[in-house]
């Protein structure tokens, strides 16, 4: 079976990092900038030092943020862009802004819920003061042509994870969801020559497999939710002989479809492009999300979801009796699963996932 | 002891005509001495409302709270909240039955239970028919998902307005743009064209109500208070929801001028005052002792309510959509959280409080995660803040004697 190792550099090289909390956050902006842009979550997040700025009824990923804010222990880190993608995260900043000194630059983003032309236009307009307030903090005018080399090296990272999701579409798996995950993870925090190359390398050595070898055939699985603070759930439905096939989660296929299309004016491209995206639960276009959860469920010959939440996330609570009365209605049996994030409930999930399995 | 004037309510009776005029007469018997008679309109002006949407007369709209309700008066739509509908209900005590529907329909008991109660009050059905529904973005998340889902539900439009949480010219553009795109909207829905004069007319009424309005938080200033903080927290529906009918001007003129007297008598309705309290967020909305312990027993008077607090300028009538998009983005809560903790500390001085009380909603998100930062604001201040976990439509969440307990420790604090 084909897999891919990440070094510790490789997650965490020494490099100026701006970090970022959502997939809404235009990291191309960051990177044109002469960051690195860098995703804060942790491999075991700890929300233990945020406790006693962020209550424990909140979103225990961004108190994990905030932790690893406190916790400073990463020189490199110069600083965030936090957006304000939901109610926790503008807690974060609130939080980040008054209790975290090791990070000079703190930029908070608005990012509409709405998606049409008014939302956008005013999106563009906040993605226009990142730019400047980077350039601000760095002193100097970030140039469209280094807007344009970060889009290309971008827009190749998610073909590339784009290319690697269309593979599971085969009935005959030959990679694992956990090996998925690993990527895609590695993807929000490696430098993008680096990643793009291993990728690109990854996806040769599967094509080139003199001898393929499958993933025994199991119901194949979909995960649909906010973001996996691991591998944890992937590896329970493995290890239940069931595959993890396609998801619609942030630390998923959300993070990397769609590509920035090239025009005149990058600032444009690129606030197009993350507004458009592949649609968060925070955003209005309901019907958009559940079209396309649909769609993937066809397209991966999907048997069952795993209707994943981060506990305390209003976003994705509120929209599971929709997905449960949609999946439902199609054939296709549902099971929440609700993570603490910090690695609680283990057994328990184990448990339902494996009953859930069996079921199918 | 049992109030004869108190009427038993089920779900179903909400939905009769009668229910609205034996309230409205029971309003008016209500035997409570120190009760402001604005407050009774207040009364009268919701249960009529509620009224009108029951026997199917107007139009209505079910939306989030600090709707831009200007706009909606000048179309004749009558505003129906929520989140106001959500603490009426715990009120009449059926806030667990709409919580257990809502929980039946797999939404978790983990989000804020006046959302969740709002949300059961939806898949219930228990309103007729909106218009639309609308939400605004600038509170929470819940709320815009709680009016998606009656969108779905009555098969209605769905106006989302993002309201950013900044206070930039691009913000109150960005604002008015959806204000007057969903006003065009809503007009077509109507087959009515959108009346220019009407919008003016209820600007000007809006002008009017802030006028009084500001005049009734000047007088609340005086020493003793002269209005109980138990009473003035309903005024979070005016301020919400209330701004732009004629109701309300007659509602705060009212009160301006009854506490006019009261002020110049220096009578105060809790009996003596012994503790100034200001009061961060919102209430208990079920039946609780939570008020007459604090204002009957322990003498503490909540001299101001930061709900209350009338933050925006006045509106100009010949741009209706800009100034009340300004009175949506610029909204005490809304924006740098520093901006927001200088106004709660001015609010704190200004109204000569001994110490600062938060009940803090459970389930309730934006308001958790600035509690920190609050807290240490005041604290710079050396002004004394206690905050309490507690809920506010739901009464199993509720435990009085700890929350006695708490009170007293405070209070005893502050000597």
């Amino acid at each position: 079976m084909v897999d891919i190792e990440f070094s510790e550099n490789d997650l965490n090289p020494d490099l100026p990092k701006i970090g970022w909390v959502c997939t809404y956050t235009p990291e191309e902006v960051i990177l044109a900038a002469g960051f690195l842009p860098f995703r804060i979550l942790e491999e075991i997040p700890s929300t233990k030092r945020a406790d006693t700025y962020l209550h424990y009824n909140l979103c225990p990923y961004a108190r994990s943020c905030l932790d690893f804010g406190l916790k400073a222990e990463d020189p490199t880190l110069r600083g965030i862009v936090i957006v304000h993608s939901c109610d926790a995260m503008r807690g974060l900043y609130h939080n980040w802004q008054h209790y975290v000194s090791a990070t000079p630059f703190v930029h908070f983003m608005n990012v509409p819920k709405n998606s049409g032309s008014l939302a956008l236009e005013y999106f563009t307009q906040e993605v226009q003061k990142l730019k400047a307030a980077l350039e601000t903090h760095i002193n100097r005018t970030i140039e469209d042509s280094a807007l344009w080399e970060a889009i290309d090296l971008y827009n190749a990272s998610r073909s590339l994870m784009a290319e690697l999701y269309e593979l599971r579409k085969s009935p005959e798996l030959q990679i694992k969801g956990t090996t998925v995950f690993k990527v895609i993870q590695a993807s929000q925090k490696m430098p993008r020559e680096s990643f793009n190359q291993k990728l690109k390398s990854l996806l040769e050595e599967i094509k080139n497999q003199e001898t393929k070898t499958s993933l025994p055939q199991g119901p194949r699985i979909m995960i649909v939710g906010s973001l996996l603070s691991g591998s944890q759930i992937i590896e329970l439905v493995e290890d239940a002989g069931a595959s993890v096939v396609c998801d619609d989660l942030c630390s998923g296929s959300r993070y990397f479809e769609g590509n920035v299309e090239k025009g005149d004016d990058p600032i444009k491209a690129i606030s197009s492009r993350y507004l458009l995206k592949a649609p968060c639960a925070r955003m209005k276009n309901t019907g958009l999300r559940l079209e396309r959860a649909k769609k993937l469920a066809e397209d991966f010959q999907v048997q069952g979801i795993i209707y994943q939440t981060v506990k305390f996330c209003d976003n994705h609570l509120y929209d599971y009796p929709l997905y449960h009365e949609f999946f439902q209605d199609a054939g296709l049996p549902v099971l929440q699963i609700e993570e603490d994030f910090v690695g609680g409930n283990r057994g328990q999930m184990r448990t339902r996932v494996e009953a859930f399995i069996e079921m199918l | 002891m049992k109030d004869k004037n108190q009427l038993k309510v089920t779900k179903d009776m909400l939905k009769k005509e009668s229910f609205y005029l034996k309230s409205k007469l029971l309003n008016k018997m209500k035997r409570d001495p120190v009760l402001l008679k604005a407050t009774r309109k207040m009364r009268e002006m919701v249960i009529d409302l509620n009224h009108e949407v029951v026997k199917g007369d107007k139009p209505y709209v079910l939306t989030t709270i600090w709707a831009p309700s200007e706009i909606l008066y000048a179309l004749d739509i009558i505003p129906i909240c929520v989140e106001s509908t959500a603490t009426t209900l715990a009120g009449f005590g059926l806030s667990d039955e709409f919580l257990g529907i809502a929980e039946k329909n797999f939404h978790t008991p983990e989000t804020c239970s006046i959302l969740r109660c709002g949300v059961g009050a939806v898949i219930d059905k228990l309103f007729p028919q909106p218009l639309a529904a609308i939400a605004m973005t600038h509170f929470c998340d819940a709320g815009a998902k709680v009016n998606s889902t009656a969108s779905r539900v009555y098969n209605c439009p769905y106006f989302l307005i993002d309201v950013p949480p900044e206070r930039g010219e691009e913000a109150v553009s960005y604002v008015a743009k959806q204000l007057e795109k969903m006003a065009h909207k809503l007009s077509d829905l109507l087959g009515r064209k959108l009346n220019k004069q009407e919008l003016a007319q209820a600007i000007e009424l809006s002008n009017q109500a802030r006028k009084y309005a500001l005049r009734v938080n000047e007088l609340r200033q005086a020493v003793p208070s002269p209005m109980r903080g138990s009473e003035a927290l309903a005024y979070l529906y005016m301020v919400a929801l209330g701004f732009g009918s004629k109701e309300a001007v007659d509602i705060y003129r009212s009160m301006a001028n009854e506490l006019e007297k009261r002020v110049t008598k220096k009578f105060t309705p809790i009996g003596e005052e012994k503790y100034r309290l200001l009061w961060l967020h919102v209430r208990p909305y079920f039946k609780n002792n939570l008020f007459h312990y604090l204002e009957k027993e322990r003498k503490a008077a909540i001299a101001f309510e930061e709900v209350s607090h009338i933050y925006w300028d006045e509106l100009d009538p010949e741009q209706p959509f800009k100034s009340v998009a300004q009175r949506l983005v610029l909204n005490s809560a809304n924006g740098p959280i520093d901006s927001y903790t200088d106004i709660l500390i001015d609010l704190a001085q200004k109204y000569k409080v001994d110490g600062v009380l938060h009940y803090a909603h459970w389930g309730c998100r934006w308001n958790y995660g600035r509690l920190r930062v609050i807290k240490d604001a005041f604290q710079e201040k050396g002004i004394p803040f206690v905050s309490i976990d507690c809920d506010s439509a739901s009464s199993q969440n509720y435990f009085e004697g700890q929350l006695n307990s708490r009170i007293d420790t405070f209070l005893d604090m502050l000597g």
